[in-house]
């Protein structure tokens, strides 16, 4: 079987928020000092579980798939070091600056050359834009399922059995192959990679596709192609106005809390 | 750079060192005896050897035996030993290995850590040694028709074969009433019947000596040669009690005989118990402490070509190299190591001599097969028999080490328990990659973010924040002052770095920082085992001093502060280091820093943090400055100096979930609390945060509660005043 | 300019759902005078269409299939697309729920347009549509308008607020027919383990975070939560308490796991890092307990105390429990 995981490079979410600062006349994030972009984390998560379905005994072939410039490559080596096959960056200036649409036609046009691909993992959203929209955008144009916000994923036969985390419990749903499918953090941590496999990793050439390769045309994709338009980026006012509850012991500030809450009347 | 210190430093040695050489007290008799001896008339004293016609041909047959049984018991041991791999370095250095082949085999410096057993012990080897050469005295003056026992010297022959046998007999009594009476446990925590027997083999093997010379002495000396019987004075005072039973001459003679041959037999059966038993201790711990590391202890080894290997940990036993596998033969199973092991003491999963002993015992499992293999031209390396780590030793036993060094402090016979325990992490995180989800946290955070601190809302800058000029390094000052992730990430350390860098500008140090181009050095990687991490993270860094021409730094941190001392020098850092501790004594004593503000604290303990106290000898420079904190008294705590009790942050326990009974900041603050300080002081930030944490668990009311220091910040208080901190 | 809006309902308990309703009153001033079209798919979907009218809608696109009830995307994306289709919408509104994530992207897709996931404001600016939405955790907000038509976006719960059911309103029912063939098979489902109130409508919720230390400090929290009481307060945890083993995954607050708007949170040793915040901003009142006074959790909170929630928290408790 040949899996795909989608991998994205993002600026760090674990930025301190004194750190994170918005450029609001090119409605650009300002890269903090210091901080280095990384793989998303729950990107790291969709290629745990791809790698688990591999280590369960079934033959596969696992490829990650990266949209970015040539610094993702950094995203596509850390997935290798976990255990994938092969890297593949997508890397392209027309792609740059797109939406959502630009994205999925270009991993959708990857995965179709890349051809007899069983299943997509992809992060259930990455951490910068939070959007949670590109896997079931490739599954749609791809003509595919998608079970979204996985926990647990498994392959029986020609079917993907999914757990899938819903507000109220989890569903277990089966999708014929080929299917996508969003992984959640509740699937667990993603592993941490051996040495040996790091050292491979560092070995491994990643391929690079433009989007003549993939046979797009410029004007469909990246800016260009957007029908989503970013007018713009802030950061919202904090509220800042805590009142402090004082007090000599934690008994004496407990008792003023309560004291506060019953006279909000929400005690 | 500093020069190579030999073992563990001392704050203070002058005292253990008069003390130290115990061996003079033999000496010292001796010479005695030899003046005594030559002061006395001449004389044609002297006996016969081989008196009563005792078998001196079953001596000669066991002595035979005997040396038969050790070659083959010490081959049988190398050839597993030989199954690890090569020890680098194992002869570089020899001066100072014979330095401590001398000082750790012969004086037993760390015995004395336990006065009673260092007493005990001394007692039972000086014994030993030194009847072995009265016997071997009598063998050379038959064999060699020498005749040298006679006259003066065998006088004092007599005197001394007598006083050692004493002592011999002290030190049994010693040990039997440590084993049975005394309400003591460590040497039962893994008490085999081999330590019965080795005590009551001594005691026997020294008694029926005495009783051979008492029934010689009987039936010859006493009623010939009262003067010269008066010299064995032991056996003479034996002699004379049996006279009181009026034996006949046959009597005496049969007696004699009878005790000779027990003596022969035992004394010989109990040397054989070196092939089968600890006892081999005699001859293994002076050599490993030749084989004892003459560097830094703090330093934990490169895996060198780190990016050629295929294996990089240890994860099975024929991978730890020989000087490993030998010092597990070296193990006494004396307790000394569990009873001080901070994660012992919580009840946690690890007791350093357990985990020895479950390597030697896994090391005689499957080194039979292994040699099986390599006799057959098979490639040793690659037979694992048993998974040694998760089933020999279990990872939770593993992750409890803090890497402080105590069981290493206290070790007897020179085993190195925290390299073998970071070899088998090694194996965990590098060629496993099975590790605690919170210390990969923390890991994987050091890789992608250069700190541990996941999640931390600081950046390296916010400590600056109002503090007016912080200066940048630029190669012009004279200092680099680090101030570490601890230090600028993690909320509770950013007022003690603040008040470092208040003093170091109050002294008028020449110093700058690096602010944002800081990053992690490396320490919690190489102690969590991740050894590749910890490389590319130190070569970084290294690079980065050299280019902003960094020669003397001043760490906040300890574990800072070790790293760049003794481990950088490994990649070819080599930088000149204090901790803020030392350049903060300094300045006191250069009154470049004058405490004159009394500080609100007025009984303080003084908490020594493993990687400046134990592992680097630092703990006079805090207590210097603690000393002239004006209103402050010092209560020291049981634990302290080298036997201080790590916080419990240690070895990357600082990112780790504890497993079992308690934690062991806990115990380790209970222990603060009973000084009855009002103020806990250290000098590391790990230490401080577990504090911070072990107080109110140890003290929930708050208005009595001890409160936990840098030794920094209340110098400060001292210094610029109690308000300094607030502006 | 007037515009159709088209509403993707979904129902609950024999109703439209709350969502549906706020819904449906903001796509109200989103028509300007246009359509408010919604789609009603389920086995209720004829007794709530009612509902639907009271809640502002003028059009109810609707199947009384049950089918519909298991929420397969395929079924449910065949079904919206075909209300698309026949009321050619400039504008589609779908809740930010399982159904909204798998469906949206789905129509977006199919239809080659955009949609605009988990917003927390949608409004007509100057003419065109505006959607705003948190990004990077939280930490800042976009806001994004539309080259494309129609316009979706998913919206979060508690975003607006529903109208006053007006009594007696009714309109037109299209009928969508049987749900399509699905190649989706819903093979089971197991309830999450929780004990007590939903935390989605718990009014008081009291959540834990990392700085508890250990598993075991969730024990105080359950203590503080049931000092409360049982029928009023459940609990709940930061995901870096979640990920670290420390509490179900059920209880997750924050952007990837629940949202919830109850009248008090109380958050203890919780930093209150953004993706955190997204989850529990829209509670009426935040209550922080935390021993770093610069956490970000004092800048959305009413009341603050600065403690080791070692201490505070079982003093809470005992005033709490006093205070009834």
């Amino acid at each position: 079987m040949h899996f795909v995981v989608c991998a994205k490079q993002i600026p760090d979410p674990e930025t301190p928020p004194s750190a994170f600062r918005v450029n609001e006349q090119t409605n650009e994030v300002i890269p903090a000092q210091g901080i280095a972009p990384v793989l998303s984390q729950f990107d790291a998560i969709a290629a745990e579980a791809a790698l688990r379905i591999k280590e369960a005994g079934s033959d596969v072939k696992i490829t990650v798939v990266s949209m970015g410039k040539e610094s993702a490559a950094a995203a596509i080596k850390q997935v290798l070091a976990m255990g994938a096959d092969e890297g593949l960056l997508l890397d392209d200036d027309a792609f740059q600056g797109g939406d959502w649409n630009g994205t999925v036609k270009v991993l959708s046009a990857a995965i179709q050359k890349l051809g007899n691909v069983d299943a997509v993992f992809c992060g259930r959203q990455a951490a910068d834009w939070d959007m949670g929209q590109t896997g079931v955008g490739i599954a749609e144009t791809l003509g595919w399922q998608a079970a979204i916000i996985a926990k647990d994923v498994k392959v029986e036969g020609d079917k993907m059995v999914v757990q899938r985390v819903l507000p109220d419990g989890f569903q277990t749903v089966k999708l014929p192959l080929p299917s996508v499918v969003t992984v959640s953090n509740e699937l667990g941590e993603p592993r941490y990679p051996k040495l040996a496999q790091i050292m491979q990793a560092a070995k491994k050439t990643v391929t690079k596709w433009s989007a003549a390769d993939l046979g797009l045309d410029a004007g469909a994709v990246g800016a260009s192609g957007a029908q989503l338009k970013l007018e713009r980026l802030f950061i919202p006012q904090a509220g800042g106005n805590v009142i402090i509850i004082e007090g000599e012991t934690p008994q004496e500030q407990a008792q003023n809390l309560v004291n506060a809450l019953q006279a909000d009347k929400v005690l | 750079m500093a020069t190579a210190e030999v073992a563990f430093p001392e704050g203070k040695p002058a005292r253990t060192r008069v003390l130290g050489a115990w061996w003079s007290t033999a000496v010292g008799l001796a010479g005695t005896g030899i003046v005594v001896a030559a002061e006395a008339e001449r004389t044609s004293a002297g006996r016969e050897v081989f008196w009563n016609e005792v078998p001196g041909w079953l001596a000669y047959t066991l002595m035979s035996a005997l040396v038969g049984l050790l070659v083959y018991g010490l081959v049988r041991h190398a050839s597993i030993w030989m199954l690890g791999k090569p020890t680098p370095g194992i002869l570089a250095d020899w001066p100072n290995r014979l330095r401590n082949a001398t000082r750790f085999g012969l004086t037993q410096d760390k015995l004395r850590r336990d006065r009673y057993a260092g007493i005990m012990h001394w007692c039972i080897l000086s014994s030993i040694v030194m009847l072995t050469f009265v016997t071997a005295q009598v063998a050379i003056d038959d064999d060699l028709q020498l005749h040298f026992l006679t006259g003066n010297y065998y006088l004092f022959y007599s005197f001394y074969g007598d006083l050692f046998g004493l002592i011999g007999l002290v030190g049994v009594g010693m040990a039997l009433y440590r084993r049975y009476f005394d309400n003591y446990h460590r040497i039962r925590w893994d008490e085999r019947v081999e330590d019965h027997l080795i005590i009551w083999g001594l005691g026997v093997v020294l008694l029926s000596g005495f009783f051979v010379e008492t029934f010689r002495i009987l039936a010859t000396e006493l009623e010939q040669h009262p003067d010269w019987a008066t010299w064995s004075f032991v056996s003479a005072g034996m002699a004379l009690f049996f006279s009181v039973f009026e034996m006949t001459e046959p009597q005496m003679l049969f007696a004699h005989y009878w005790s000779w041959i027990t003596h022969i037999v035992i004394a010989f059966g109990w040397l054989g118990l070196i092939v089968f038993t600890k006892l081999d201790h005699l001859l293994f711990a002076p050599v490993n402490a030749f084989f004892l590391r003459t560097d830094a202890p703090g330093r934990l080894n490169a895996i060198p070509n780190i990016e050629e290997r295929e294996v990089f940990g240890v994860g099975q036993i024929q991978d730890f190299t020989w000087k490993q596998l030998f010092e597990l033969d070296a193990c006494v199973r004396c307790g000394r190591c569990t009873n001080v092991c901070p994660a012992n003491l919580a009840g946690q999963p690890l007791s350093p001599m357990h985990l020895i002993q479950d390597l030697k015992r896994h090391l005689a499992d499957v080194g039979p097969e292994l040699q099986r293999v390599g006799h057959a031209g098979g490639d040793v390396r690659a037979v694992s028999p048993v998974a040694m780590v998760g089933e020999v030793i279990q990872d939770e036993t593993l992750w409890a080490c803090r890497t402080c060094g105590a069981c290493v402090q206290e070790c007897p016979v020179l085993i190195e328990h925290v390299p073998t325990i970071v070899d088998m992490r090694r194996y965990l995180v590098l060629d496993e990659a099975r590790i605690p989800a919170t210390a990969q946290q923390a890991l994987e955070n050091m890789e992608m973010r250069g700190h541990p601190w996941r999640g931390t809302a600081f950046e390296r800058t916010t400590w600056m924040e109002g503090l007016g000029d912080v200066p940048l390094f630029d190669g012009s000052q004279e200092y680099l002052y680090w101030v570490g992730c601890s230090g600028s990430l993690v909320e509770r350390n950013l007022p003690i770095t603040r008040s470092v860098f208040r003093l170091l500008r109050e002294a008028g140090a020449s110093f700058g920082v690096l602010g944002q181009e800081e990053t992690c050095n490396g320490d919690p990687a190489r102690r969590l085992g991740n050894e590749y991490l910890y490389q590319i993270l130190a070569q970084q860094l290294i690079e980065t001093f050299k280019s902003k021409g960094v020669q003397r730094v001043i760490t906040n941190c300890p574990h800072c502060f070790n790293t760049f001392k003794n481990e950088y020098p490994q990649f070819g850092g080599h930088f000149e280091v204090l901790h803020h501790t030392e350049f903060l004594a300094q300045a006191v004593q250069q009154r470049t820093l004058i405490p004159k503000f009394p500080i609100a604290t007025n009984t303080v303990t003084y908490h020594d943090s493993c990687y400046l106290g134990r592992l680097n000898g630092v703990y006079d420079a805090p207590r210097e400055i603690l000393a002239v904190l004006p209103g402050a008294q010092m209560r020291e705590m049981q634990r302290s100096k080298s036997a201080g009790l790590c916080c419990g942050a240690g070895g990357g326990n600082m990112w780790q979930e504890e497993l079992g009974e308690r934690r062991v900041n806990h115990v380790r603050t209970e222990e603060a609390t009973t000084t009855g300080a009002t103020g806990l002081v250290s000098n590391c930030p790990f230490c401080i945060q577990m504090f911070e944490d072990g107080i109110p668990a140890i003290q929930p009311d708050e208005e009595s509660r001890m409160r936990a220091f840098d030794v920094a910040e209340l110098l400060e208080q001292a210094v610029l005043g109690p308000d300094a901190a607030k502006a | 300019m007037a515009q159709d809006v088209l509403v993707v309902g979904e129902l609950a308990g024999g109703d439209i759902t709350s969502t549906t309703a706020e819904l449906l009153n903001a796509a109200k001033s989103l028509a300007e005078g246009g359509a408010v079209a919604v789609t009603l798919l389920g086995a209720t979907a004829g007794a709530a269409a009612a509902s639907a009218f009271a809640a502002g809608a003028t059009k109810v696109f609707s199947s009384g299939d049950a089918a519909y009830d298991d929420g397969r995307a395929d079924q449910w994306a065949a079904a919206v697309d075909a209300a698309v289709g026949q009321q050619n919408p400039g504008v589609v509104l779908f809740a930010q729920s399982p159904i909204g994530r798998d469906v949206a992207p789905r129509i977006a897709f199919r239809r080659n347009t955009a949609v605009a996931m988990d917003c927390v404001g949608v409004a007509m600016d100057g003419g065109s549509f505006k959607a705003t939405r948190p990004c990077y955790g939280g930490n800042a907000l976009a806001v994004y308008s539309f080259a494309s038509s129609p316009a979706i976006a998913t919206v979060r719960a508690k975003s607006f607020d529903a109208a006053a059911p007006a009594a007696g309103a009714s309109g037109e029912t299209v009928d969508l027919g049987a749900a399509s063939a699905s190649s989706i098979e819903i093979v089971g489902m197991e309830a999450a383990v929780s004990t007590g109130l939903k935390m989605e409508e718990a009014p008081i919720v009291v959540a834990g975070g990392r700085g508890l230390g250990d598993a075991e400090g969730f024990r105080e929290i359950e203590a503080l939560a049931e000092a409360f009481g049982s029928d009023k307060a459940t609990t709940g945890a930061s995901r870096a308490a979640v990920d670290l083993g420390w509490y179900p995954p059920a209880k997750q607050v924050g952007l990837t796991g629940k949202v919830v708007t109850p009248d008090l949170y109380v958050a203890v040793a919780i930093s209150g890092a953004s993706q955190h915040m997204a989850g529990c901003s829209g509670s009426k009142m935040i209550v922080a307990i935390n021993r770093d006074k610069e956490a970000n959790i004092f800048k959305t909170a009413k009341y603050g105390i600065v403690g080791d929630w070692k201490a505070v928290v079982p003093a809470l408790i005992a005033a709490v429990k006093a205070a009834k």
